[in-house]
Parts: C-alpha cells; structure tokens; sequence
C-alpha cells in the first residue's frame, strides 16, 4: 500500500503523506515517485512543477523536513510549496494564544527585579525604584510607578504607555527613553497621561483626551471610530 | 526543635552583626538556648562584639571540612550560663569556601539542640547571602532609615519573595534619630514599612552607647536601664510570639513619638 499519495489539484501536486508510517518508509516512497515522475516523458518538465505535501496530523521535525526538502532539489523541475500539517507545537499555539492578549500583574516589582512580558500588560501592583517592567506592547498602569517601564520592546515605536507615570525613574518606548526627573517632560501629570513616541521619533505625552489624534490607528482599533 | 533565623539587610554597616549579638542576648537572658551562626566568612566580627575572640579554637570551616565536630567548635559565652554559643566563621578563606548544602546540614544539626539558631548574614547577594538563607526558617531584615539601606532592603525583600522561606521576613528598622525623622529628613518608620510591605518587628533608636559598649566585648542588651537595650529586649519578646505594646520613650520629641505609637498601633498584628 502507497504510504505518500500524489493527487493533482488545480495549482499543481499536492503528496498526501501518511501520518502513521515510518517516516523512513516515507523518504523511500518519495525518493521514488520522483525518480518515477522525472523518468515519465508524458510530464511536461519546461517549467518547473510544484508540490504540496500534506502531513495530516504528523509533525515533522526540523532535520526530518529538511532531508525531504533536499530529495525534490536534487531535480531542476520539481519544487516544494509548501508542507502544512494539522498540528503545531504547545509553543507555537501558546504563542498564537498570546497575541494581542492584555496581561495583567498585581505583584510588586522591587529593586533590582526585572520582569518581560510579550504582549500588552495592565499593571495593577507597585514598581518600586530599581524595579524594571518591560513589555513588547502597550502598558497600562493603574498601580504605582516609581521604578521603570518600558513598552514596545525592542524597537517597536507605536506603543503607548497610559495612566499615572509621574513618579516613575524612567518611560521607554522602543529605543526612545525619557528620565523623569531630570526634565519637565510631563505634560499631563495626571492619571491618564499618555506616552508616545511622535512623527521626528522622539517621546512625548499628552493627556488621553487626545488620543484620537496621539495615535488614530490606536484609537480606531479599540473602537473608537468617529 | 529550634528555630532558625537568618539576619540580613543587604547592605552594610546597617547593624545585622550588632542585631544578631544582641537579640541572641536577650533571648539567653530570656532563658533560651540559642546559638549565633556567623557566616560573614573572611571578615567576621560578630565574635568581637561578643568579646569571644580570644576564645576561638576552630571555625566553621574545620567543622565542614570534618577537622572537628561541631559542638567542639562552638565557643560558649560565660555570661549567660549554657544559654549562648558561637559558632565562628572563618578568617582565612572567603564567602565560596562553603556551599548551601554545608550550611542547611550545620543549620539542622544545631536546631536540635538549640531553641534558636541566629544566623548573621554578610553584606551583599553573592554566596555569603544564599548560604546565610538556605538553612533559616525565618528572616529579619535590618534597614536604617536611609534611602540606600531601605533599596537594599527592598532587593532582599524581593529575593526572600521569590524564593520564599516557611515564615514571611519581618523587619527591623535600626539607628533611628528621632530628631531627622521628626524634621523629615529621612523616611519615617511608617513609610519604610509600608514601602517595603514587610511586617515591622521592631525599631532600635541611635545610640553612642551602641559603639561603646560593643568596642568592650559587651552587647548593649547587658544594660538593662539603655533604651536600645530595651528596644533589643522587646524585639526578642516579640519573637517569642509575645504582644508587647510599644515601650514608652521619655524624650521633649513627643510629636514624634506619637506618631511612632500611632505605626506601631497599626501594625499591631506583626508583633
């Protein structure tokens, strides 16, 4: 019984692979269907032919993937589209669970502690002085900042940081970073001030009234169209 | 079973060494068997304070390495009956010549013969600071009222969260001066407790005595008429699990003190 399977679809080949068979079993198979397929004069081979394969709930690993890839380049007219699979890694579907998720933390960041979140995060407990919060989305504080936040890590300059800042060390958005204390960069110094990085890429705030025109794509994306 | 107690602060010149001689003091004289645990290895001094240091025949090296065992390298205090050993770091080597595990293994062994095994803890967070904890079962954290102090408080408050011991760290707010504090030159007692958010366990004003005293070999807990000998005594109590109310403190600061009673009548539940 065939263990790879080759159908023909309207964009070219698609190899159906068994998920249960030894995946040597299925190397042999393929390596011989192509020698098959290159020695058949009925095949068109003026332009090179595409294959999908389709590994049904198999995973392959990286080596196992790898090696099939090298059996298809070793014909000039045969190439590989794409191999999709019913499964992913726990990684990749935690992954895809966390984004655009918003993270919430109450502990206390203290001096000296350092806590990295991907995705946006709503701070609802205290950075003390020498505690460092960094996040790759928006930060959200309701808590107390007297340490330092950093949104949009590494370089990401759209992100926003809103709420009460004006005891904070630091705010970082991107490779943007303000000292607090050392300027009179705050506007707004009320609880609803609002971070950003401007059009010349330096940081600067405002209150979040004017978030509608601070960051538009932000604004509409919440729902606030008007 | 005893109990053991590591005292930290994270930085130095705070007064763990004089904190850790003096609560194992007052807890002798309190008819406990307590045994102090020196591990400020290279540098230690709690010896001195105790006035034990002409005494010393091994340390607590020889006693990991298996040169001798451990009750022949405990240094027994006269003073207080067969209430206060030392056992005493050693000079010659530095805070990497032992490990946790030597440590919690001396740490169990004293427990069953001690009621509390006092551990004083060097300055900083390298191996002097991970030994220090890994045998205790309890903290307490010395800070004075000084910003630096209370930072570094605040980094070993957090390492203690993350790597939590059976009974959460209580503080002890050390070499208070009632006249900056009523000026609000420094932080004031409730504001570094509520900063921390640690239990407070006691307050030990500044006192030239302090100095005194210990450059005699003679822990200040001995006077019983000094207020930081008070203080000492009443924190010792509160570690026993007694209620002690707040000692009255005759001084023209009254503003002050009123205020002190005040923290202390809110946080009444840590004593």
């Amino acid at each position: 019984m065939n263990q790879v399977i080759l159908k023909g679809n309207e964009n070219g080949y698609e190899l159906k692979i068994n998920e249960t068979c030894d995946i040597k079993v299925i190397i042999d198979e393929i390596s011989n269907l192509l020698d098959d397929l290159s020695s058949d004069k009925k095949i068109k081979k003026n332009k090179s032919i595409m294959f999908e394969l389709n590994t049904g709930n198999r995973l392959l690993k990286d080596n196992e993937k790898d090696f099939i890839l090298s059996l298809f380049k070793q014909y000039d007219f045969f190439e590989v589209k794409s191999i999709i699979s019913n499964v992913i890694t726990k990684e990749e579907a935690l992954k895809i669970k966390n984004e655009g998720r918003t993270f919430k933390t109450v502990q206390t960041i203290r001096n000296g502690q350092y806590e990295k979140i991907d995705g946006d995060v709503l701070v609802f407990g205290k950075i003390h002085k020498g505690g460092k919060l960094v996040s790759t989305g928006n930060v959200y504080v309701l808590g107390d900042i007297e340490g330092i936040i950093h949104a949009g890590f590494p370089n990401y300059e759209d992100k926003l940081i809103i709420g009460k800042i004006d005891s904070a060390q630091q705010v970082r958005i991107g490779e943007q970073h303000q000292i607090l204390s050392e300027s009179n960069f705050l506007n707004d110094n009320s609880s609803q001030s609002v971070v950003y990085v401007n059009d010349l890429h330096i940081l600067d705030n405002g209150n979040l009234n004017a978030l509608k025109s601070i960051n538009p794509k932000f604004f509409n994306e919440i729902g606030g169209t008007r | 079973m005893g109990k053991a107690i590591v005292i930290t602060s994270g930085k130095g010149g705070v007064g763990k060494t004089t904190s850790s001689a003096n609560l194992g003091s007052a807890l002798a004289l309190m008819d406990k068997k307590v045994c102090l645990l020196d591990l400020d290895i290279g540098l230690r001094n709690l010896d001195v304070i105790l006035g034990l240091d002409n005494r010393i025949m091994y340390d607590i090296l020889d006693v990991v390495n298996g040169k001798v065992n451990l009750n022949k390298a405990l240094v027994k205090d006269k003073r207080f009956e067969n209430n206060l050993f030392l056992l005493p770091a050693a000079q010659n080597t530095d805070k990497n010549a032992i490990n946790e595990e030597q440590v919690k293994k001396i740490v169990e062994e004293l427990k069953e013969q001690f009621d509390y095994v006092l551990i004083d803890c060097p300055a900083g967070i390298e191996q002097g600071f991970l030994n220090s904890v890994a045998g205790a079962d309890s903290a307490i954290i010395v800070t004075t009222p000084e910003i630096s102090a209370v930072r570094d408080a605040d980094r070993i408050v957090g390492l203690l969260e993350k790597n939590p011991l059976k009974e959460v760290p209580r503080l002890i707010i050390n070499r208070i001066r009632p006249d900056m504090m009523d000026h609000g030159e420094v932080m004031d007692v409730d504001e570094i407790t509520h900063h921390l958010g640690v239990d407070l366990l006691g307050i030990v004003v500044d006192d030239d005595k302090v100095i005194a005293t210990s450059n005699h070999g003679e822990p200040i807990v001995l006077d019983s008429e000094n207020i930081v000998s008070q203080a000492y005594r009443n924190i010792a109590r509160r570690i026993l699990g007694d209620d002690v109310p707040l000692m009255q403190i005759k001084t023209e600061k009254n503003g002050f003190w009123g205020k002190l009673k005040k923290t202390f009548s809110k946080n009444k539940n840590s004593f």
